[in-house]
């Protein structure tokens, strides 16, 4: 929950207004304020990642946003994006039950902070160009791609570069100077 | 503009040349940097527009993430650009996201973002710039950039633009100074050639020409033009020198001529000078020769007629040869004098209208005892329709009487015809008065002389014809002046006609007072004595006492009779008649005795006597003082007519008579005793005045000529008082009165007698006749008549 509260205190983001007044009044509220300040960075990070050719198929084919374990989250992003594409695609959200449903995807949200259950869903996704991005610090240790870090009372990101190379997605060096990245060997520390 | 015009050529053409590559110059300086202004904007605006770009690109995903400390970032690194002052980024709701100063406030910025674009302000470039992410407005980058380095660099072209411009100005000025010789100079020598010319007037000056351009044609004009000029000059001094001989000679004759005109005007002078002279001569003259003759024929006539009365036949014969021979040298005195005046061309004419039939009766009556002379039938005629001639009467009276009494003189026992006729001759009317005669006629080669005077015909005829010779002449000449003429027929044996010819049309000259009878001709003497009505008629024939009782009381008049002589002087003292009638023959005292004796006696001498007798002796009856003599028988009107003119004659008081020449003085005195009654003498106007103051006259009769107050004067003297203004005044002189003389007379005097015209009691008559008012005829008439 100080997650989500921590929320409370954010700015606007771009792309999505967000009506971030009052929404401490009611828990409902405030958990709904955190999810479109999140689905709107998700689907600010389509447009700084490039996806490798033909990864997201013929042009008017659906992409697939899913969501793993974070219930909560999937009618905000549906309601947020329903109308949106990436790259002219235009955009499904989908609620996963399983994370052998992940290499289906071509955004991942993983609400889950138990280690072994991250590992498990990159086991799944594998070197399939998914970008996956983790609710909590460890899931771009993990072997995610993006996780978002709150820090005081701002949420930044932080970025797995080697993931993304794994997946075969480009992350643009826009989006690399607002993010902190992490490399797996050698590893590197970034405040 | 005004002080352009005057100055020289020379400035006008280095101000024109630097003005033209001075603004040229300017020009292309003013274009080169707007020029470079507009390229630096452009450039700056292209630079600006690229950097805010590149900031906007590099700030979308700060902007995306809400990333301010990249966005901070990437302002930052504007610091590189030096000119650039100010940079912000703002939000898509127009927030400040992220900001730059350069040395500066946040002041400067613009709070909120403005439209895209740039705009130069304060020597600043302001640009906002869209940040647009995938197709979505995101936000605005807002750059300010310095244009200070711009301006600088201008600054320093436009410096650099002066500096040129001013070189190449003195580089103008130095060409154009050098250049503008090639126009001004040729202009300003020929400028200074025409000055030289107009100074000096030397038209033989040349300008010199350098080319063919067109101060060469100039140049060309000018030179044939001075040689024109130079040739025209020469030309007008020729013909001014043709000038100044000419009025040379001009001024030589206009002396010559002002000499001869002062020498004809002396001349001139000279002559009025002597013909003054001639005619105060001629005057003095006549005055001087007319008063003894008038004396010498006077007392002749007296003296006659004493002789007569005493029977002394041959003292009667040798008193009429002193009359006749006086007479004569009285005419031909006369003669003389008016052919004088013609000749002199100072004879004054008379113009009034007149009858021509009037004239006709006057000049038969005239003439008929002339005419009986000689046993001559007079027969006058006048045609109806000549009724009016404009003459002078007196003049052309004499004319007509001059060729009658020729006419009577060389016819005897023959027929003299007076016609007067219209006639028409060389396209002019005329009025002839044609004197025919059956005479003795003129000589074909006599004719010629006719007209000349002191020429009769001949020696001979003087002798036996007498007459001056004068007489035609004079006629004609009068005639001329009258714009007539005489002209003669004649035929030696047969007769002769002469022809007075007188325009019918005759210039209308202004009519001459009539000096003669011009006042009060109708108020004659007046104040009578006595206002009787009474006739005394002394005859010894009973008959006669009826008839002249019945005949007069029909008239008017009261009728006293007298049966004889004495009886008559008896009643005549009693009754004191108005007039009386007397018979010649009665027995006892005759009718000369009673008249001699009436005319003797003051008291009754004034009283008119009308003779009545059958004997025919007029001249007598003229000499004792009869006012008439009438033949008998007598007929009544006849008879009433002449007395009632007798009473006319009937004076208020003594006759006065002024003349400093005694002889004519104690003439006048004796025949107008017998006439009028009493007479007082005065040798002169001032004599005169004085006895007037004692007795006021009836009549006077005035010498003009005399020393001391003369005639004039003494009508002047008279005129001041008003009671003798109306006295009738008869002036009697020997002078020739002039026409001016006459006009001032013509007020005051009712005639003028010429002395010697009028010897012995004809004098009485005539101014019995005068007093009466009938119109005498006798002027210039032969004397023998009374």
């Amino acid at each position: 929950m100080w997650r989500r509260a921590g929320c409370l205190t954010l700015s606007v983001m771009a792309g999505i207004s967000l009506a971030a007044e009052a929404a401490a009044e009611s828990p409902v509220a405030a958990e709904h304020s955190a999810y479109e300040i999140e689905s709107a960075m998700l689907y600010n990070f389509t447009k700084f990642v490039e996806w490798p050719d033909k990864a997201l198929g013929e042009s008017g084919v659906s992409v697939v946003i899913g969501v793993l374990g974070e219930d909560g989250l999937v009618p905000v992003l549906a309601a947020a994006l329903g109308n949106k594409t990436v790259y002219g695609h235009p955009i499904v959200v989908r609620r996963l039950v399983s994370s052998a449903e992940a290499k289906s995807c071509t955004v991942l949200f993983v609400g889950a902070s138990d280690r072994k259950e991250i590992a498990r869903v990159v086991q799944a996704v594998g070197t399939s160009p998914v970008l996956t991005i983790g609710g909590i610090v460890q899931f771009s240790r993990l072997g995610g791609i993006i996780a978002f870090i709150r820090e005081g009372g701002r949420i930044r990101f932080e970025i797995n570069l080697d993931a993304a190379e794994r997946a075969g997605l480009q992350v643009s060096s826009k989006l690399l100077r607002l993010a902190a990245v992490w490399r797996e060997n050698p590893p590197q520390v970034r405040n | 503009m005004w002080v352009f015009r005057d100055i020289s050529i020379k400035r006008k053409m280095i101000g024109i040349i630097m003005a033209t590559s001075t603004v040229a110059l300017m020009l292309a300086c003013s274009a080169f940097l707007a020029y470079e202004l507009v390229t630096y904007r452009r450039t700056a605006t292209q630079e600006l527009t690229t950097l805010a770009q590149i900031v906007a690109e590099s700030s979308t995903a700060a902007l995306a993430f809400d990333d301010r400390r990249s966005a901070g970032e990437t302002l930052a690194a504007l610091r590189a650009e030096p000119n650039l002052v100010a940079a912000c980024i703002y939000t898509k709701d127009g927030r400040p996201f992220a900001t730059f100063m350069r040395d500066g406030s946040r002041r400067d910025l613009p709070r909120s973002p403005g439209k895209q674009g740039a705009n130069f302000r304060d020597r600043h470039l302001a640009l906002f710039q869209r940040v647009v992410f995938d197709g979505d407005w995101i936000g605005t980058v807002y750059l300010n950039r310095d244009l200070q380095d711009v301006y600088a660099r201008l600054e320093r072209y436009a410096g650099t633009s002066l500096g040129v411009l001013l070189v190449s100005s003195l580089v103008a000025l130095l060409l154009s100074s050098k250049l503008q010789r090639v126009i001004s100079e040729p202009t300003l020598r020929l400028a200074e050639m025409a000055c030289r010319v107009s100074a000096e007037r030397d038209y033989s000056l040349r300008a010199t020409k350098r080319g063919n351009d067109e101060i060469g044609v100039l140049v060309d004009s000018f030179n044939e033009m001075m040689g024109q000029i130079q040739a025209r000059t020469l030309d007008l001094h020729e013909v001014q020198g043709a000038l100044e001989r000419h009025v040379r000679d001009l001024c030589d004759e206009i002396v010559q001529r002002q000499r001869a005109q002062e020498e004809t005007l002396a001349a001139k002078q000279a002559a009025e000078e002597s013909n003054r002279a001639k005619s105060a001569f001629l005057a003095n003259m006549s005055h001087e020769l007319r008063t003894p003759l008038n004396a010498i024929i006077g007392y002749s006539e007296i003296l006659r007629e004493d002789a007569e009365d005493q029977h002394q036949e041959r003292s009667i014969a040798d008193l009429a040869r002193i009359t006749k021979a006086g007479k004569h040298l009285l005419t031909l005195i006369n003669e003389v004098l008016d052919l004088s005046k013609v000749e002199a061309g100072k004879t004054d004419l008379v113009w009034e209208d007149a009858s021509p039939s009037q004239i006709l009766e006057e000049a038969a009556g005239a003439m008929l005892p002339l005419a009986r002379t000689n046993g001559n039938k007079l027969a006058v005629h006048c045609a109806p329709d000549v009724t009016v001639m404009h003459v002078d009467v007196l003049k052309f009276r004499q004319s007509l009487y001059n060729l009658l009494s020729n006419a009577c003189k060389f016819t005897k026992n023959g027929t003299i015809d007076v016609d007067v006729v219209q006639a028409t001759m060389d396209g002019a009317d005329w009025i002839e008065w044609r004197v025919r005669d059956t005479g003795i006629g003129i000589a074909a080669d006599q004719m010629h002389k006719l007209f000349l005077p002191f020429s009769q015909v001949d020696a001979s005829t003087t002798r036996n014809y007498g007459g001056t010779g004068l007489g035609l002449a004079i006629s004609q000449r009068f005639c001329e002046l009258m714009h007539g003429a005489i002209t003669v027929v004649s035929e030696p044996g047969k007769g002769s006609t002469f022809t007075i010819r007188m325009p019918r049309n005759q210039d209308r000259h202004p009519v001459a007072e009539q000096p003669v009878l011009a006042a009060e001709i109708t108020d004659p003497p007046a104040v009578r004595e006595r206002p009787s009505n009474t006739v005394l008629v002394i005859d010894d024939d009973p008959t006669v006492h009826d008839l002249m009782v019945r005949s007069l009381s029909r008239e008017g008049f009261d009728v006293v009779v007298a049966s004889s002589g004495a009886d008559g002087l008896r009643k005549a003292r009693e009754v004191r008649p108005a007039a009386i009638t007397l018979d010649v023959f009665m027995p006892g005292i005759d009718g000369w005795t009673v008249l001699s004796e009436l005319k003797a006696d003051p008291a009754l001498a004034p009283i008119p006597v009308v003779l009545l007798t059958i004997s025919d002796d007029r001249n007598r009856a003229c000499l004792l003082g009869a006012a008439e003599f009438l033949q008998k028988p007598v007929e009544p009107e006849r008879l009433a007519a002449v007395l009632q003119r007798c009473q006319a004659t009937r004076l208020a008081g003594p006759v006065l008579i002024v003349d400093d020449d005694a002889a004519s003085r104690d003439l006048s005195a004796r025949v107008l005793r017998k006439q009028f009654g009493s007479v007082i003498e005065a040798e002169d106007g001032r004599t005169a005045l004085e006895s007037m103051v004692r007795q006021t006259p009836g009549l006077i009769v005035l010498d003009l000529t005399m020393p001391g107050m003369d005639g004039f004067d003494f009508i002047a003297g008279l005129r001041q008082v008003a009671a003798w203004r109306k006295i009738p005044i008869v002036v009697l002189t020997a002078r020739e009165v002039t026409a001016a003389e006459r006009k001032r007379l013509s007020s005051t005097v009712r005639r003028i007698l010429r002395k010697g015209d009028f010897p012995g009691v004809a004098l009485a008559s005539e101014i019995a006749d005068l007093l009466r008012g009938s119109q005498p005829a006798r002027a210039g008439l032969p004397a023998e008549n009374c």
